[in-house]
Protein backbone atom coordinates (compact mmCIF):
# COMPACT_ATOMS: atom_id res chain seq x y z
CA UNK A 1 0.00 0.00 0.00
CA UNK A 2 1.55 3.55 -0.73
CA UNK A 3 1.43 6.07 2.32
CA UNK A 4 -1.21 8.92 1.60
CA UNK A 5 0.40 12.28 2.36
CA UNK A 6 -1.60 15.47 3.40
CA UNK A 7 -1.15 17.42 0.16
CA UNK A 8 -0.35 15.65 -3.19
CA UNK A 9 0.22 17.45 -6.88
CA UNK A 10 0.21 15.27 -9.91
CA UNK A 11 1.40 16.56 -13.20
CA UNK A 12 0.29 19.74 -12.42
CA UNK A 13 0.42 22.17 -15.71
CA UNK A 14 -1.16 25.47 -16.56
CA UNK A 15 -0.86 27.24 -19.58
CA UNK A 16 -1.33 31.16 -19.80
CA UNK A 17 -3.43 31.99 -22.87
CA UNK A 18 -3.35 35.93 -24.30
CA UNK A 19 -5.05 36.78 -27.49
CA UNK A 20 -1.26 36.68 -28.44
CA UNK A 21 0.01 33.78 -27.29
CA UNK A 22 -0.04 30.76 -25.03
CA UNK A 23 2.44 30.66 -22.69
CA UNK A 24 3.58 27.27 -20.47
CA UNK A 25 4.06 28.16 -16.98
CA UNK A 26 4.01 24.84 -15.42
CA UNK A 27 4.76 21.50 -16.65
CA UNK A 28 3.69 17.81 -14.96
CA UNK A 29 4.90 18.94 -11.45
CA UNK A 30 4.34 16.31 -8.68
CA UNK A 31 5.05 16.75 -5.08
CA UNK A 32 3.66 15.79 -2.33
CA UNK A 33 3.27 17.62 1.69
CA UNK A 34 3.21 15.35 4.83
CA UNK A 35 1.39 16.88 8.11
CA UNK A 36 3.83 19.46 10.18
CA UNK A 37 6.18 19.72 7.32
CA UNK A 38 7.51 23.02 6.20
CA UNK A 39 8.20 23.18 2.72
CA UNK A 40 10.27 25.76 1.04
CA UNK A 41 9.49 26.22 -2.57
CA UNK A 42 12.67 28.03 -4.12
CA UNK A 43 13.70 28.85 -8.27
CA UNK A 44 14.49 31.53 -10.59
CA UNK A 45 11.98 34.91 -11.31
CA UNK A 46 9.15 34.26 -13.19
CA UNK A 47 9.06 30.19 -12.72
CA UNK A 48 5.96 29.94 -11.66
CA UNK A 49 6.21 29.62 -7.50
CA UNK A 50 3.45 32.21 -6.85
CA UNK A 51 0.74 30.51 -9.46
CA UNK A 52 1.58 26.96 -8.06
CA UNK A 53 0.30 28.86 -4.45
CA UNK A 54 -2.35 29.66 -6.12
CA UNK A 55 -3.40 26.50 -7.61
CA UNK A 56 -2.85 24.38 -3.96
CA UNK A 57 -4.80 26.80 -2.76
CA UNK A 58 -7.73 26.25 -5.35
CA UNK A 59 -7.78 30.34 -6.57
CA UNK A 60 -6.78 29.19 -9.98
CA UNK A 61 -7.28 26.08 -11.88
CA UNK A 62 -4.50 24.19 -13.84
CA UNK A 63 -5.16 23.24 -17.11
CA UNK A 64 -4.04 19.52 -16.88
CA UNK A 65 -2.98 17.71 -13.33
CA UNK A 66 -4.87 16.94 -9.57
CA UNK A 67 -4.44 18.45 -6.39
CA UNK A 68 -5.60 16.45 -3.44
CA UNK A 69 -5.79 17.55 0.25
CA UNK A 70 -5.53 14.39 2.92
CA UNK A 71 -7.47 12.07 -0.49
CA UNK A 72 -10.04 15.11 -2.06
CA UNK A 73 -9.60 17.06 -4.44
CA UNK A 74 -8.45 20.31 -3.55
CA UNK A 75 -12.19 21.73 -4.83
CA UNK A 76 -14.37 19.66 -2.73
CA UNK A 77 -12.14 21.12 0.37
CA UNK A 78 -12.91 24.29 2.11
CA UNK A 79 -11.42 27.06 4.32
CA UNK A 80 -8.50 24.15 4.66
CA UNK A 81 -5.76 26.98 3.21
CA UNK A 82 -4.60 29.24 4.59
CA UNK A 83 -2.83 31.80 2.34
CA UNK A 84 0.19 34.89 4.00
CA UNK A 85 1.10 37.28 1.42
CA UNK A 86 4.29 39.23 0.74
CA UNK A 87 2.54 42.35 2.23
CA UNK A 88 0.39 41.89 5.50
CA UNK A 89 -2.83 43.27 3.40
CA UNK A 90 -4.57 44.36 6.76
CA UNK A 91 -7.83 46.89 5.64
CA UNK A 92 -6.58 49.99 7.23
CA UNK A 93 -10.53 50.48 8.02
CA UNK A 94 -10.84 47.72 10.30
CA UNK A 95 -9.06 47.52 13.73
CA UNK A 96 -6.36 44.63 14.52
CA UNK A 97 -9.59 42.79 16.06
CA UNK A 98 -11.80 43.24 13.26
CA UNK A 99 -8.72 41.92 10.99
CA UNK A 100 -8.37 38.94 12.54
CA UNK A 101 -12.53 38.43 12.57
CA UNK A 102 -12.08 38.49 8.67
CA UNK A 103 -11.92 35.01 7.85
CA UNK A 104 -14.34 33.82 10.10
CA UNK A 105 -16.68 36.43 9.28
CA UNK A 106 -16.46 35.66 5.57
CA UNK A 107 -17.07 31.91 6.38
CA UNK A 108 -19.59 32.16 8.99
CA UNK A 109 -17.83 30.75 11.87
CA UNK A 110 -17.86 33.42 14.56
CA UNK A 111 -19.26 30.90 17.22
CA UNK A 112 -18.26 30.92 20.82
CA UNK A 113 -15.84 27.92 20.18
CA UNK A 114 -13.95 29.98 17.76
CA UNK A 115 -13.86 33.24 19.08
CA UNK A 116 -12.28 31.70 22.20
CA UNK A 117 -9.36 30.34 20.06
CA UNK A 118 -8.99 33.58 18.76
CA UNK A 119 -8.87 35.20 22.17
CA UNK A 120 -6.21 32.13 22.90
CA UNK A 121 -4.30 33.11 20.00
CA UNK A 122 -4.26 36.80 20.69
CA UNK A 123 -2.96 36.74 24.23
CA UNK A 124 -0.88 33.98 23.37
CA UNK A 125 1.13 36.28 20.80
CA UNK A 126 0.89 38.99 22.57
CA UNK A 127 -1.75 40.79 20.49
CA UNK A 128 -3.99 41.50 23.60
CA UNK A 129 -2.96 45.26 24.05
CA UNK A 130 -3.31 46.16 20.54
CA UNK A 131 -6.46 44.58 19.73
CA UNK A 132 -8.82 47.77 19.55
CA UNK A 133 -5.23 49.48 17.07
CA UNK A 134 -5.80 50.76 13.53
CA UNK A 135 -3.08 48.36 11.41
CA UNK A 136 -1.21 52.28 10.91
CA UNK A 137 0.00 52.00 14.70
CA UNK A 138 1.37 48.98 14.32
CA UNK A 139 5.50 48.44 13.18
CA UNK A 140 5.75 45.99 10.05
CA UNK A 141 6.62 43.20 12.12
CA UNK A 142 3.78 42.93 14.27
CA UNK A 143 1.66 43.70 11.15
CA UNK A 144 3.15 40.65 9.88
CA UNK A 145 1.77 39.22 13.31
CA UNK A 146 -1.38 40.12 12.94
CA UNK A 147 -1.78 38.74 9.61
CA UNK A 148 0.04 35.73 10.63
CA UNK A 149 -2.87 35.02 13.62
CA UNK A 150 -5.57 36.35 11.12
CA UNK A 151 -4.81 32.89 8.77
CA UNK A 152 -4.16 30.80 11.94
CA UNK A 153 -7.68 31.86 13.19
CA UNK A 154 -9.29 29.79 10.63
CA UNK A 155 -7.44 26.72 11.48
CA UNK A 156 -6.25 25.96 8.34
CA UNK A 157 -4.67 22.36 7.26
CA UNK A 158 -1.75 23.81 5.50
CA UNK A 159 -0.10 27.70 5.37
CA UNK A 160 1.28 28.95 2.45
CA UNK A 161 3.66 31.76 2.66
CA UNK A 162 4.50 33.52 -0.67
CA UNK A 163 7.40 35.39 -0.07
CA UNK A 164 6.00 36.97 3.55
CA UNK A 165 9.36 38.42 4.71
CA UNK A 166 9.85 39.87 1.52
CA UNK A 167 8.41 43.34 2.48
CA UNK A 168 10.63 44.04 5.47
CA UNK A 169 13.23 46.12 6.68
CA UNK A 170 16.84 43.53 7.56
CA UNK A 171 16.27 43.78 11.26
CA UNK A 172 12.36 43.18 11.47
CA UNK A 173 12.87 40.33 8.32
CA UNK A 174 15.34 38.87 11.71
CA UNK A 175 12.77 39.13 14.09
CA UNK A 176 9.75 38.25 12.28
CA UNK A 177 11.28 35.32 10.46
CA UNK A 178 11.88 33.86 14.22
CA UNK A 179 9.00 34.46 15.14
CA UNK A 180 6.78 33.43 12.62
CA UNK A 181 8.47 30.09 12.38
CA UNK A 182 8.22 29.89 16.32
CA UNK A 183 4.58 30.13 16.12
CA UNK A 184 4.26 27.81 13.18
CA UNK A 185 6.08 24.78 14.82
CA UNK A 186 3.89 25.74 17.97
CA UNK A 187 0.98 25.26 16.39
CA UNK A 188 2.24 22.64 14.72
CA UNK A 189 0.92 24.10 11.06
CA UNK A 190 1.73 22.37 8.12
CA UNK A 191 3.49 25.13 5.82
CA UNK A 192 5.09 25.99 2.12
CA UNK A 193 7.01 29.12 1.99
CA UNK A 194 7.97 30.30 -1.33
CA UNK A 195 10.73 31.89 -1.42
CA UNK A 196 13.83 33.92 -3.72
CA UNK A 197 16.14 34.06 -0.32
CA UNK A 198 17.97 30.02 -0.48
CA UNK A 199 19.25 31.51 3.47
CA UNK A 200 15.24 31.38 4.22
CA UNK A 201 14.40 28.20 2.41
CA UNK A 202 17.41 26.46 3.63
CA UNK A 203 16.85 27.29 7.71
CA UNK A 204 13.07 27.02 7.98
CA UNK A 205 12.51 23.95 5.76
CA UNK A 206 12.43 20.08 6.04
CA UNK A 207 12.32 20.04 2.36
CA UNK A 208 13.67 22.50 -0.21
CA UNK A 209 12.06 22.04 -4.01
CA UNK A 210 13.91 23.82 -6.42
CA UNK A 211 12.18 24.65 -10.25
CA UNK A 212 13.53 25.01 -13.15
CA UNK A 213 13.08 28.39 -15.26
CA UNK A 214 9.59 28.22 -17.32
CA UNK A 215 8.13 26.09 -18.22
CA UNK A 216 8.65 25.41 -14.42
CA UNK A 217 9.48 21.44 -13.45
CA UNK A 218 10.63 20.14 -9.98
CA UNK A 219 14.61 20.27 -10.93
CA UNK A 220 15.58 18.60 -7.11
CA UNK A 221 14.00 17.91 -3.73
CA UNK A 222 17.16 18.95 -0.53
CA UNK A 223 16.36 17.49 2.76
CA UNK A 224 17.41 18.85 5.81
CA UNK A 225 17.26 18.19 9.52
CA UNK A 226 18.03 21.78 10.75
CA UNK A 227 14.26 23.22 12.24
CA UNK A 228 15.08 20.45 15.45
CA UNK A 229 17.11 23.88 16.59
CA UNK A 230 15.09 25.95 17.51
CA UNK A 231 16.89 29.53 17.00
CA UNK A 232 17.09 30.33 13.45
CA UNK A 233 20.40 32.30 13.55
CA UNK A 234 22.21 28.88 15.26
CA UNK A 235 21.05 26.60 12.40
CA UNK A 236 22.15 29.26 9.86
CA UNK A 237 25.99 28.72 11.89
CA UNK A 238 25.86 24.69 10.90
CA UNK A 239 27.55 23.24 8.38
CA UNK A 240 24.51 21.34 7.53
CA UNK A 241 23.04 24.64 6.52
CA UNK A 242 26.03 25.90 4.55
CA UNK A 243 26.06 22.35 2.71
CA UNK A 244 22.27 22.90 1.47
CA UNK A 245 22.45 26.54 0.62
CA UNK A 246 25.58 25.48 -1.34
CA UNK A 247 23.58 22.19 -3.27
CA UNK A 248 20.38 24.71 -3.69
CA UNK A 249 22.78 27.43 -5.42
CA UNK A 250 24.65 24.99 -7.87
CA UNK A 251 21.28 23.46 -8.64
CA UNK A 252 19.84 26.87 -9.73
CA UNK A 253 22.92 27.81 -11.63
CA UNK A 254 22.28 24.65 -14.08
CA UNK B 1 -10.74 66.95 30.07
CA UNK B 2 -7.84 68.28 28.43
CA UNK B 3 -4.31 66.42 28.99
CA UNK B 4 -1.63 68.64 29.62
CA UNK B 5 1.84 67.79 27.86
CA UNK B 6 4.84 69.75 29.02
CA UNK B 7 6.64 70.71 25.60
CA UNK B 8 10.38 71.66 25.05
CA UNK B 9 11.00 75.12 24.35
CA UNK B 10 11.76 74.51 21.10
CA UNK B 11 8.15 72.44 20.05
CA UNK B 12 6.57 75.68 22.42
CA UNK B 13 8.43 77.90 19.41
CA UNK B 14 7.03 75.60 16.16
CA UNK B 15 3.77 75.83 17.65
CA UNK B 16 3.78 79.71 18.32
CA UNK B 17 5.14 79.84 14.62
CA UNK B 18 2.90 77.34 13.51
CA UNK B 19 0.11 79.25 15.02
CA UNK B 20 1.30 83.13 13.88
CA UNK B 21 1.40 81.47 10.15
CA UNK B 22 -2.05 80.04 10.31
CA UNK B 23 -3.16 83.39 11.77
CA UNK B 24 -1.67 85.57 8.56
CA UNK B 25 -3.38 82.75 5.89
CA UNK B 26 -6.85 83.83 7.82
CA UNK B 27 -6.01 87.21 7.92
CA UNK B 28 -4.60 86.95 4.16
CA UNK B 29 -7.73 85.56 3.10
CA UNK B 30 -10.60 87.84 4.52
CA UNK B 31 -8.51 90.57 3.68
CA UNK B 32 -8.44 90.03 0.09
CA UNK B 33 -12.25 89.79 0.20
CA UNK B 34 -12.88 93.06 2.52
CA UNK B 35 -10.47 95.06 0.37
CA UNK B 36 -11.88 93.81 -3.36
CA UNK B 37 -15.78 94.92 -1.38
CA UNK B 38 -14.33 98.18 -0.43
CA UNK B 39 -12.90 99.12 -3.46
CA UNK B 40 -15.81 98.35 -5.55
CA UNK B 41 -17.34 100.19 -2.30
CA UNK B 42 -15.32 103.47 -2.93
CA UNK B 43 -15.14 103.37 -6.59
CA UNK B 44 -19.08 103.13 -6.52
CA UNK B 45 -19.98 105.65 -4.11
CA UNK B 46 -17.23 107.94 -6.26
CA UNK B 47 -18.77 107.24 -9.21
CA UNK B 48 -15.58 105.69 -10.82
CA UNK B 49 -17.67 102.87 -12.12
CA UNK B 50 -21.15 102.17 -13.19
CA UNK B 51 -23.48 100.86 -10.56
CA UNK B 52 -25.72 100.21 -13.14
CA UNK B 53 -23.38 97.73 -15.21
CA UNK B 54 -21.40 96.98 -12.10
CA UNK B 55 -23.59 97.28 -8.81
CA UNK B 56 -21.81 97.52 -6.01
CA UNK B 57 -21.81 95.75 -2.49
CA UNK B 58 -24.46 98.14 -0.31
CA UNK B 59 -26.89 97.62 -3.28
CA UNK B 60 -26.20 93.91 -3.26
CA UNK B 61 -27.40 93.73 0.16
CA UNK B 62 -30.34 96.05 -0.37
CA UNK B 63 -31.63 94.09 -2.71
CA UNK B 64 -31.31 90.86 -0.23
CA UNK B 65 -32.84 93.32 1.93
CA UNK B 66 -35.69 93.64 -0.17
CA UNK B 67 -35.97 90.10 -1.31
CA UNK B 68 -35.92 89.19 2.63
CA UNK B 69 -38.84 91.73 3.69
CA UNK B 70 -41.07 90.88 0.44
CA UNK B 71 -40.61 87.21 1.40
CA UNK B 72 -38.99 85.77 -1.69
CA UNK B 73 -35.76 85.07 -0.89
CA UNK B 74 -36.29 82.01 0.90
CA UNK B 75 -38.76 81.28 -1.16
CA UNK B 76 -36.47 81.27 -4.17
CA UNK B 77 -33.33 79.44 -1.91
CA UNK B 78 -35.54 77.25 -0.93
CA UNK B 79 -36.59 75.92 -4.58
CA UNK B 80 -33.39 75.57 -6.30
CA UNK B 81 -31.97 73.88 -2.81
CA UNK B 82 -34.66 71.48 -3.46
CA UNK B 83 -33.76 70.88 -6.87
CA UNK B 84 -30.40 70.55 -6.11
CA UNK B 85 -30.41 68.56 -3.19
CA UNK B 86 -32.68 66.08 -5.14
CA UNK B 87 -30.61 65.70 -8.32
CA UNK B 88 -27.17 65.47 -6.31
CA UNK B 89 -29.20 62.43 -3.60
CA UNK B 90 -30.49 60.89 -6.90
CA UNK B 91 -27.13 60.94 -8.87
CA UNK B 92 -25.24 59.87 -5.73
CA UNK B 93 -27.58 56.70 -5.26
CA UNK B 94 -27.93 55.90 -8.56
CA UNK B 95 -24.65 56.66 -9.90
CA UNK B 96 -23.15 54.36 -6.99
CA UNK B 97 -25.55 51.50 -8.10
CA UNK B 98 -24.65 52.00 -11.37
CA UNK B 99 -21.18 51.91 -10.72
CA UNK B 100 -21.27 48.86 -8.67
CA UNK B 101 -23.22 46.63 -11.73
CA UNK B 102 -20.60 47.64 -13.49
CA UNK B 103 -18.17 46.66 -11.18
CA UNK B 104 -20.17 42.86 -10.80
CA UNK B 105 -20.46 42.71 -14.45
CA UNK B 106 -17.02 43.13 -16.38
CA UNK B 107 -19.00 41.98 -19.39
CA UNK B 108 -21.48 44.84 -18.64
CA UNK B 109 -18.97 47.52 -18.15
CA UNK B 110 -17.17 46.33 -21.75
CA UNK B 111 -20.77 46.94 -23.36
CA UNK B 112 -21.21 49.88 -21.86
CA UNK B 113 -17.99 51.51 -22.15
CA UNK B 114 -18.34 53.51 -25.14
CA UNK B 115 -21.79 55.09 -24.09
CA UNK B 116 -20.17 55.99 -20.99
CA UNK B 117 -17.14 57.48 -22.33
CA UNK B 118 -19.97 59.02 -25.35
CA UNK B 119 -22.04 60.34 -22.43
CA UNK B 120 -19.33 61.96 -20.39
CA UNK B 121 -17.87 63.66 -23.62
CA UNK B 122 -21.52 65.26 -24.66
CA UNK B 123 -22.30 68.87 -23.47
CA UNK B 124 -25.04 67.94 -21.33
CA UNK B 125 -26.62 70.93 -21.69
CA UNK B 126 -27.89 70.08 -25.50
CA UNK B 127 -29.90 67.50 -24.19
CA UNK B 128 -32.24 70.44 -22.56
CA UNK B 129 -34.58 70.95 -24.98
CA UNK B 130 -35.57 66.78 -25.09
CA UNK B 131 -35.31 66.86 -21.56
CA UNK B 132 -38.26 69.55 -21.45
CA UNK B 133 -39.94 67.79 -24.22
CA UNK B 134 -40.04 64.34 -22.48
CA UNK B 135 -40.31 66.00 -18.99
CA UNK B 136 -42.43 69.04 -19.59
CA UNK B 137 -41.56 72.49 -18.38
CA UNK B 138 -41.43 72.03 -14.79
CA UNK B 139 -39.06 71.16 -12.16
CA UNK B 140 -38.67 67.47 -13.11
CA UNK B 141 -36.43 68.80 -16.38
CA UNK B 142 -34.20 70.79 -14.14
CA UNK B 143 -33.61 67.56 -11.41
CA UNK B 144 -33.11 65.50 -14.71
CA UNK B 145 -30.71 68.02 -16.34
CA UNK B 146 -28.91 68.21 -13.01
CA UNK B 147 -29.00 64.36 -12.70
CA UNK B 148 -27.76 64.63 -16.44
CA UNK B 149 -24.49 66.37 -15.37
CA UNK B 150 -23.73 65.03 -12.29
CA UNK B 151 -24.28 61.28 -12.52
CA UNK B 152 -21.85 60.27 -15.56
CA UNK B 153 -18.91 62.02 -13.52
CA UNK B 154 -20.30 59.98 -10.08
CA UNK B 155 -20.85 56.47 -11.92
CA UNK B 156 -17.01 56.61 -13.69
CA UNK B 157 -15.30 58.20 -10.44
CA UNK B 158 -16.90 55.23 -8.57
CA UNK B 159 -16.29 52.27 -11.06
CA UNK B 160 -12.47 53.88 -11.37
CA UNK B 161 -12.45 53.81 -7.52
CA UNK B 162 -13.84 49.93 -7.30
CA UNK B 163 -11.55 48.95 -9.67
CA UNK B 164 -8.29 50.14 -8.20
CA UNK B 165 -8.70 47.94 -5.60
CA UNK B 166 -6.17 46.13 -4.61
CA UNK B 167 -5.66 42.80 -6.64
CA UNK B 168 -3.68 40.62 -3.81
CA UNK B 169 -6.50 41.71 -1.23
CA UNK B 170 -9.25 40.48 -3.60
CA UNK B 171 -7.15 37.16 -3.79
CA UNK B 172 -6.58 37.09 0.30
CA UNK B 173 -10.28 36.90 0.71
CA UNK B 174 -10.86 34.37 -2.29
CA UNK B 175 -8.44 32.46 -0.62
CA UNK B 176 -10.61 32.51 2.20
CA UNK B 177 -13.36 31.62 0.29
CA UNK B 178 -15.41 34.79 0.08
CA UNK B 179 -17.79 35.65 -2.75
CA UNK B 180 -18.15 38.21 -5.02
CA UNK B 181 -20.91 39.39 -2.45
CA UNK B 182 -18.83 39.35 0.41
CA UNK B 183 -15.45 41.18 -1.73
CA UNK B 184 -17.78 44.09 -2.66
CA UNK B 185 -19.36 44.51 0.99
CA UNK B 186 -16.19 43.78 2.99
CA UNK B 187 -13.93 44.88 1.63
CA UNK B 188 -14.28 47.34 -2.47
CA UNK B 189 -16.75 49.33 -0.82
CA UNK B 190 -15.17 50.29 2.33
CA UNK B 191 -11.80 50.92 0.82
CA UNK B 192 -13.52 53.01 -1.84
CA UNK B 193 -15.04 55.56 0.89
CA UNK B 194 -12.01 57.86 0.22
CA UNK B 195 -12.78 58.04 -3.16
CA UNK B 196 -16.39 58.00 -2.79
CA UNK B 197 -16.28 61.09 -0.22
CA UNK B 198 -13.99 62.91 -2.99
CA UNK B 199 -16.89 62.06 -5.58
CA UNK B 200 -19.49 63.76 -3.13
CA UNK B 201 -17.65 66.91 -3.01
CA UNK B 202 -17.53 66.91 -7.03
CA UNK B 203 -20.81 66.02 -7.56
CA UNK B 204 -21.75 68.88 -5.07
CA UNK B 205 -20.89 71.72 -7.62
CA UNK B 206 -21.89 69.68 -10.43
CA UNK B 207 -25.42 69.67 -8.98
CA UNK B 208 -25.34 73.45 -8.58
CA UNK B 209 -24.32 74.07 -12.16
CA UNK B 210 -26.97 71.20 -13.36
CA UNK B 211 -29.84 73.07 -11.17
CA UNK B 212 -28.57 76.91 -12.30
CA UNK B 213 -28.43 75.60 -15.93
CA UNK B 214 -32.05 73.95 -15.88
CA UNK B 215 -33.32 77.07 -14.39
CA UNK B 216 -31.93 79.33 -16.92
CA UNK B 217 -33.31 76.66 -19.50
CA UNK B 218 -37.15 76.65 -17.84
CA UNK B 219 -38.32 78.00 -14.74
CA UNK B 220 -40.55 80.72 -13.03
CA UNK B 221 -38.75 80.92 -9.70
CA UNK B 222 -35.24 79.75 -7.90
CA UNK B 223 -31.89 81.78 -8.28
CA UNK B 224 -30.82 80.70 -11.60
CA UNK B 225 -34.56 81.98 -12.49
CA UNK B 226 -33.65 85.23 -10.61
CA UNK B 227 -29.80 85.39 -12.19
CA UNK B 228 -31.60 85.18 -15.51
CA UNK B 229 -34.52 87.33 -14.77
CA UNK B 230 -32.16 90.24 -13.63
CA UNK B 231 -29.92 89.97 -16.37
CA UNK B 232 -32.99 90.65 -18.83
CA UNK B 233 -34.26 93.63 -17.18
CA UNK B 234 -30.98 95.01 -16.66
CA UNK B 235 -30.66 93.91 -12.81
CA UNK B 236 -27.49 93.70 -11.88
CA UNK B 237 -28.05 94.60 -8.26
CA UNK B 238 -30.87 91.23 -8.26
CA UNK B 239 -27.85 89.15 -10.44
CA UNK B 240 -24.98 89.56 -8.05
CA UNK B 241 -27.32 89.08 -5.12
CA UNK B 242 -28.13 86.04 -6.27
CA UNK B 243 -24.88 85.10 -7.42
CA UNK B 244 -23.75 85.82 -3.80
CA UNK B 245 -26.58 83.65 -2.34
CA UNK B 246 -25.44 80.73 -4.69
CA UNK B 247 -21.46 81.13 -3.55
CA UNK B 248 -22.99 80.90 0.49
CA UNK B 249 -24.93 78.04 -0.11
CA UNK B 250 -22.76 75.72 -2.34
CA UNK B 251 -20.14 76.46 0.37
CA UNK B 252 -22.18 75.24 3.29
CA UNK B 253 -22.78 72.34 0.91
CA UNK B 254 -19.01 71.59 0.50
CA UNK B 255 -18.74 72.61 4.22
CA UNK B 256 -21.34 69.73 4.64
CA UNK B 257 -19.41 66.95 3.13
CA UNK B 258 -15.82 68.57 4.86
CA UNK B 259 -17.72 67.71 7.73
CA UNK B 260 -19.07 64.14 6.62
CA UNK B 261 -14.71 63.11 5.29
CA UNK B 262 -13.98 64.07 9.12
CA UNK B 263 -16.67 61.88 10.84
CA UNK B 264 -15.34 59.21 7.98
CA UNK B 265 -11.92 59.63 8.78
CA UNK B 266 -12.38 59.94 12.40
CA UNK B 267 -13.95 56.47 12.33
CA UNK B 268 -11.45 54.94 10.12
CA UNK B 269 -8.88 55.84 12.96
CA UNK B 270 -6.91 58.72 11.17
Amino acid sequence: MTKSHLLELKDITLNYHTLKDETKALENITMYVDTKEFISIVGPSGCGKTTLLSIIAGILKPSGGTVTLNGKPISETKNQIGYMFQRDHLFDWRTVLQNIKLGLEITHNKDPKNNEYLHELINKYGLSEFIGKYPHHLSGGMRQRVALIRTLVLRPEILLLDEPFGALDYQTRKTVIQDVSSIITREQKTSILVTHDLSEAASLSDRIIVLSKRPSVVKAVFKTNLRSIPNIEERKRTDEYKQVVDDIWKELEN
Amino acid sequence: MKKQINYSDEHKRFLARNKRRTALILCCQFGILIFILALWELLAYFGAINTLIMSSPSRIIATIGSLYSSGELFYHIGITLYETVLGFVISIVAGYLIAIILWWSDTLRKILDPYIVVLNSLPKIALGPVVIIWFGAGMQSIIVICVLITIIIAVISMLNAFRECDQDKILLMRSMGANKFQILTKLVLPASLPQFVSVLKISVGMSWVGSIMGEYLISSAGLGYLIVYGSQVFRLDLVMASTLILCILAGIMYLAVALLEKYVNKKRGL
